[in-house]
């Protein structure tokens, strides 16, 4: 009753379930091959770069233009554009947060759906308090979100994005003991996929239509691979 | 798209002064308008030389305490913007200050740039003495019109 070579025979027996299982593990097999091949194929052309393997960003000590702690979390679900800079920049970051809000235009007129988020992340946490930053943003696009926090949460996150920043090199010299002072800090914008990883680095000038189109092709290829 | 000659045209409101060289001619200047509380708003201009090389070497208004002339760097693969002491004119050409890269910055604002009104701005040149300008204001954002 017992006897193992009934039930030996019926597991080596090409049943219409075994081969189903078959079946499956070889597409199985062949959707992996694709997928590793797939990520052997060249790395997506876009004015920037596409990370070889999406990078985690830190642990981190993030406040919003509330005042409220922001989690890594908040970053999932949706892509982020992330720009880093300062509200006493006169010159590019007004520049580049108007080039952000016509991405989100230019995107919204192709019919492109996919979620997306817009953050404006101060470098400069000592005269960038969330209430300025809050004024800041919502003059450029209501939907644009503020970001800073504590130097060692910032240095952090720019690390992890590829960003270089420095509150420190002004060239004012001894006046910059003051309020005006200079930070000098890359003008990259940094892309999070929607797992809140750091996806893409598009590098300036920014052209609208063209990152628009970049970010198109990036979403495409991450969907295909999903 | 800026024509460099239709600029020339627009010349009339340079004002030469004292120094013995023709004063450049400076044309298409605009300030982007301000978000609110902001105290630092950027000058934008072209500087057509009107023969000889020259040198903008300071500028002032009376909307704010002070006035940079700034310019971008690359460095480490970024850009970086970084005050000047002065900015070359060569003889016969022009130079450009736009978004993105050498511009005026303001700063300690008097009061907010708001776009439809003008702002005096005084140009210091090396050779050709001091260009009087009024700069209007203009709001750049995607929603508003272009600025030119």
């Amino acid at each position: 009753m017992r006897g193992p070579k009934p039930r030996l025979r019926t597991r080596l027996g090409v049943t219409p379930r075994t081969a189903t299982v078959a079946a499956a593990a070889a597409a199985l097999g062949l959707g992996t091959w694709l997928v590793l091949a797939a990520h052997k194929a060249p790395p997506l052309e876009i004015h920037g770069y596409v990370l070889t393997t999406p990078r985690d960003l830190p642990a981190d000590d993030l406040v919003d233009e509330h005042g409220e702690p922001f989690r890594l979390h908040d970053f999932v679900g949706h892509w982020s554009f992330l720009y880093f800079g300062y509200t006493y920049c006169p010159d590019v970051c007004p520049l580049t947060l108007v080039e952000l809000t016509k991405v989100k235009l230019q995107l919204a007129a192709d019919g492109f759906a996919e979620p997306s988020a817009y953050y404006f992340v101060s470098v400069d946490p000592r005269r960038d308090t969330p209430a300025r930053l809050r004024e800041y943003v919502t003059y450029f696009d209501q939907e644009l979100r503020g970001l800073t926090g504590s130097a060692a949460a910032l240095a952090a996150l720019a690390r992890a994005t590829d960003t270089v920043f420095d509150a420190s090199d002004d060239s004012r010299g001894e006046d910059s003991a003051g309020d005006n002072y200079l930070v000098s800090h890359s003008s990259n914008v940094v892309l999070l996929d929607p797992n809140g990883r750091v996806h893409a680095v598009f590098a300036p000038p920014h052209d609208p239509a063209k990152l628009a189109g970049d970010f198109t092709k990036i979403v495409e290829r991450y969907e295909a691979l999903r | 798209m800026f024509s460099f000659f239709g600029a020339l045209v627009g010349l009339a409101l340079a004002v030469g002064a004292l120094a013995a060289a023709a004063p450049p001619i400076v044309t298409d200047a605009w300030i982007r308008a301000t978000p609110p509380g902001a105290v630092t708003a950027a000058a934008y201009l072209t500087i057509a030389s009107a023969g000889a090389a020259d040198r903008l070497v300071g500028a002032a208004t009376p909307a704010a305490g002070t006035v940079e002339i700034h310019t971008n760097v690359a460095e480490a693969g970024s850009q970086h913007m970084m005050r000047v002491a002065e900015l070359a004119l060569p003889a016969g050409g022009a130079v450009r200050l736009e978004p993105g890269g050498q511009h005026l910055m303001l700063i300690d604002l008097k009061a907010p740039m708001v776009p439809g009104t003008k702002v005096a701005l005084s140009l210091r040149f090396a050779e050709g003495g001091t260009v009087e300008i009024d700069v209007p204001v203009v709001d750049a954002r995607a929603q508003a019109a272009a600025p030119h």
